[in-house]
This record gives C-alpha cells, sequence and structure tokens, in this order.
C-alpha cells in the first residue's frame, strides 16, 4: 500500500472517527512524522522480527569487526552480489550466496529462526524413503481429523491408502 | 478469468465457522538461475518460458497457466482479492505468471520473490489435507526440476527468513466475539510467545477487516515440516474455543445486545445506498456471525463469504465492466448489498 501523499510505502495507518464516519489515511513514515503523528500500539502487533530491522542496524554504521567482514568478503563469483547489497535490500542474488555468504548469514538465521540447520525434507532423489514415512504421518493426521468431523467415507479411503503405503493391505 | 469462487469460500470444512481458511505455501527455486532481484529480464522471460512449460506437463492436477504481464490490472486485483496471488506479484513487473487449478484451491506463483511459490488453499480448518495436497505437488515438480537445496540450508530461497522447509502455514480465522470482548490482546501475546505470526485479512503489512485475522508460522528453518504443522495444529484448536466460548457467554449474558448488532448490520446492508467497503467488511462480520449462531436463517456462510468477495473494489469494477472511482465503488457495492439482500 502507498502513502496517501506520495509514493513510498506507506507504514503509519491511521483511523479516525469524523462525525461518524470511519476515515482511514494511509502514510509513509516521513509524511507521518511531517504531520506531527504519533502511532499508538497497534491493534494487530508486528512481525516480532523485522529482517531489515535488523539488517539496517548492522547497515550504513557497521560495527567495528562487522565492516572488516564486509570488506573480506568479495562479490559473489555467480551473481555479483555483496554483503552491502543484501544488507542493503534484504534479499539474496542466487542459491550460492549461502555458502558465499555464510559467515554473516549465521547469526542472522539463527537470530530469525533460531537454528542454523535444516531438519525438513528433502527433494525426493534424496530422501524418498523419509518422505514416505512422512506421508503415512500426513494421511493419519488427516485420517483423525476427518473422523473428528464424522466423515466416514474419506476415512475408510485414507485408511486403504495408509495400509498401502506401509505394504501391508 | 474464472468466475468460480473457490472451494475455500465454500464455508464447509472443518470449524468452519471461525475458521475461513487454511493455506500453505511452499517458496522454491531452481538451480542454474538467478533469484529475482539479480535476473535480468532476458533471462527472466526465459526462466517463465521454462517454468510455465514444466508446470504444464507435470502431473499436479489441471491447471490453467496466466502471464500476468499480459493480464489486465483490474484481472491481476481480482487475483488477489481472491488470495490466489500475492499483491507484490500483482503490482510486480516483466515475466510473471500464475498457474490455477479451477476450483482455485491450488495455485503456483511463478517469478514472484522466489521462481516458484506453491499454495494450497482450503476452505475451514485443514492443515493436514492441505499439506497432502501441496506435497504432492511438490513431489510432482521435483521430480522434473532440479531444486535449490543445501542438506544444510534445505529449500534454498531469496529472503532468509523463508529457507528451510520455505513453508508458510497460515491459518485464517473470524474473531468478532473476542473483538468484542476485548480479549485478542491475550491471544495474540500467546501466540507471538510461540513464534507465530498474527496478520490482518490479505496477508503481511495488511490491517484486520471485518475480524479476520491470519495467523502463521514465522521460523522456517531447523523445524520439520510436520512440527510447524504441529505448532499450528496444536494452537489455532484453543483459539477456535476461546472464540466459541465468547460466542456462547455473549449470548448468554446479553443477547439482545448481540441480536440488535447483528441485526442492525444486516439492515444496513440490506438498505443503505452508500457503503464502503471497511463498513462492508465490518456488517458482514456480524452477519457472518450472526449465521454462525443462528440467528439469522435466511443466508448461508458460503453466501456470506461470497459477498465478502464480490463487493471488494476489483470483484465490484469486474461485475460492472469498468472502472469505477471510490464515490462509483460505495455506490455500486450497495446496490449489489441491496439486490443480494431483497432476494432473502
Amino acid at each position: 500500500m502507498t502513502c496517501d501523499l506520495c509514493d513510498k510505502i506507506a507504514t503509519v495507518h491511521l483511523t479516525e472517527i469524523v462525525q461518524q464516519y470511519k476515515k482511514e489515511s494511509h502514510l509513509c513514515q516521513a509524511c507521518a512524522d511531517a504531520r506531527g503523528l504519533r502511532v499508538a500500539k497497534p491493534e494487530v502487533p508486528s512481525v516480532p522480527f523485522e529482517l531489515k530491522t535488523f539488517l539496517a542496524g548492522v547497515g550504513p554504521a557497521l560495527p567495528e569487526p562487522r565492516a572488516r567482514l564486509a570488506l573480506a568478503i568479495p562479490p559473489c563469483p555467480q551473481c555479483g552480489i555483496t554483503l552491502e547489497d543484501f544488507q542493503r535490500t534484504g534479499r539474496l542474488g542466487c542459491p550460492h550466496d549461502y555458502e558465499h555468504l555464510s559467515v554473516a548469514l549465521l547469526p542472522l538465521l539463527e537470530k530469525i529462526h533460531g537454528a542454523t540447520h535444516h531438519r525438513g525434507r528433502a527433494p525426493n532423489r534424496i530422501g524418498e524413503r523419509v518422505e514416505q514415512e512422512r506421508l503415512v504421518a500426513a494421511l493419519e493426521r488427516e485420517l483423525d481429523e476427518v473422523v473428528a468431523c464424522e466423515q466416514y467415507e474419506r476415512a475408510a479411503e485414507l485408511r486403504d491408502r495408509i495400509r498401502e503405503l506401509r505394504g501391508d493391505a | 478469468m474464472s468466475s468460480d469462487l473457490g472451494e475455500w469460500l465454500a464455508g464447509s470444512g472443518p470449524d468452519s465457522d471461525i475458521v475461513m481458511s487454511t493455506r500453505i505455501r511452499l517458496a522454491r527455486n531452481v538451480i542454474r538461475y538467478p533469484f529475482l532481484s539479480r535476473i535480468e529480464d532476458e533471462e527472466k522471460s526465459k526462466l517463465e518460458r521454462f517454468l510455465r512449460r514444466e508446470l504444464e506437463l507435470a502431473s499436479i492436477g489441471e491447471v490453467s497457466y496466466q502471464n500476468l504481464d499480459e493480464a489486465s490490472q483490474l484481472d491481476r486485483d481480482c487475483l488477489v482479492e481472491r488470495h490466489l496471488i500475492s499483491r507484490d506479484h500483482a503490482s510486480g513487473r516483466g515475466d510473471r505468471g500464475v498457474a490455477l487449478e479451477p476450483e482455485g484451491t491450488l495455485s503456483v506463483m511463478v517469478n514472484e520473490e522466489d521462481h516458484l511459490r506453491i499454495q494450497v488453499l482450503r476452505s475451514g480448518f485443514q492443515p493436514s489435507a492441505a499439506w497432502r495436497h501441496i506435497l504432492g505437488v511438490d513431489q510432482a515438480l521435483e521430480s522434473r526440476l532440479d531444486y535449490a537445496f543445501s542438506p544444510d540450508f534445505g529449500y534454498l530461497t531469496a529472503c532468509p527468513s523463508n529457507v528451510g522447509t520455505g513453508m508458510r502455514v497460515s491459518v485464517m480465522l473470524h474473531l468478532p466475539a473476542l473483538v468484542i470482548t476485548k480479549k485478542l490482546k491475550k491471544v495474540f501475546n500467546a501466540v507471538s510467545k510461540i513464534n507465530l505470526a498474527v496478520r490482518g485479512f490479505y496477508g503481511e503489512g495488511t490491517h484486520s477487516q471485518g475480524d479476520f485475522y491470519q495467523i502463521s508460522n514465522q521460523i522456517t528453518l531447523g523445524r520439520s515440516e510436520d512440527e510447524i504443522l504441529t505448532s499450528i495444529s496444536d494452537y489455532v484448536p484453543s483459539i477456535v474455543e476461546f472464540e466459541r466460548n465468547m460466542r456462547k457467554r455473549l449470548l448468554g449474558e446479553s443477547r439482545r445486545a448481540i441480536e440488535d448488532r447483528v441485526w442492525r448490520a444486516f439492515g444496513l446492508l440490506g438498505q443503505a445506498r452508500l457503503i464502503s467497503s471497511e463498513e462492508t467488511m465490518d456488517y458482514l462480520s456480524a452477519v457472518r456471525m450472526g449465521v454462525n449462531l443462528g440467528l439469522i436463517e435466511a443466508l448461508t456462510i458460503a453466501e456470506v463469504n461470497e459477498m465478502f468477495l464480490h463487493t471488494q473494489p476489483a470483484h465490484l469494477q469486474k461485475h460492472c465492466g469498468r472502472e469505477l472511482d471510490s464515490a462509483e465503488r460505495d455506490a455500486s457495492r450497495a446496490d449489489y448489498l441491496r439486490e443480494r439482500f431483497a432476494k432473502l
């Protein structure tokens, strides 16, 4: 959503009641500041962690060790992105950047996800057997759901499919 | 563009009195191409043609593909209002598109922030069914495509906030009684403690409208898909129960006041000559609660859901067959609603 007064992204959303009618305004931070608006605590809490806020914190005024780090990492040989580019936009340039910028990315991943290592599924050609077990688990959960809402026909289908996948049909 | 509303508006899934829809999306990229922020126009077009062909050949059900650069702004906005593409995808530039199933359950965005954004959207609370569906689509695609994947970081995405599973599960909840009884803050505080996010009707950066709130997982790395599903599946039923209890309590303690709120809304929607989108959402929310509480018998949830969609700006303009300014839309919205309510 863009600002009502300029083309920037609106981050301040104001609802006023004027003679019993609701009036909504959407402003960017600069226009809101210019109009002297102070924002009350929003009804919907903002996302607990904002990537850009975090990156901005390590952006223009890099602390000394990070400044040295930025200088030490050359642009990605595959897409040409620099650490500064990433800090400015919050977006990586290519899959290779996860390796290339890993020194800078690991603390960020820890901050966002509380983890730095994948524990989810892998493409089939990497882990076909693991996938089958997970599919059975998903079907079993769905079976519980459909039984709870008394969809017995669907439940029978699911039961058969689970047996088939387990090889005990 | 398909005129079907989409299965997710049918109001038929489990807990659909409170859960409007369950959505899962997977962010995927392919190797040998840079992410979208670093791609040249020519390469982006080549990638779009390549992915379009793969989507048409993969066994992912009957889908039709639409290049969004060639589509009108109005058609793109309609897809946003149906939750089939993101706002950013609608307003983006260059060759990009979407593959859609006729029922509106599956959509695959091409060249959004990631090369592919696969989405399954279902009516009511159906996380397991949605997961099974999207897993099948993902597996069909990965048998043809080389996804950018690392054993350490999982599925590699343009933004590190999506890396790992690339999976976002969002549940859209209708919580009018928690709004009336001012209990939402309690819910939101609890939600943020377990790393789930709360957003408005149209996702990130949007406001709550019509008492609808989306709850979704924040963390995508270091947890398996099952764990992410479980975090949602464990928590959403307690919110549903909380809302149901508050509705019962409101009916028990202040039945007349609730009836008044519901029937005033019903009356205003059926009689207004000018009505804004926000007002419509608020009144339809009260009517939706009225239908669920058995106070209004002349309408079904599916019909109320349909009115939510048809009164959105792009759908109104599509219905009228021309562009409308804001004042014209308010008039046209009121006309549409009066016509619908007159038939009851």
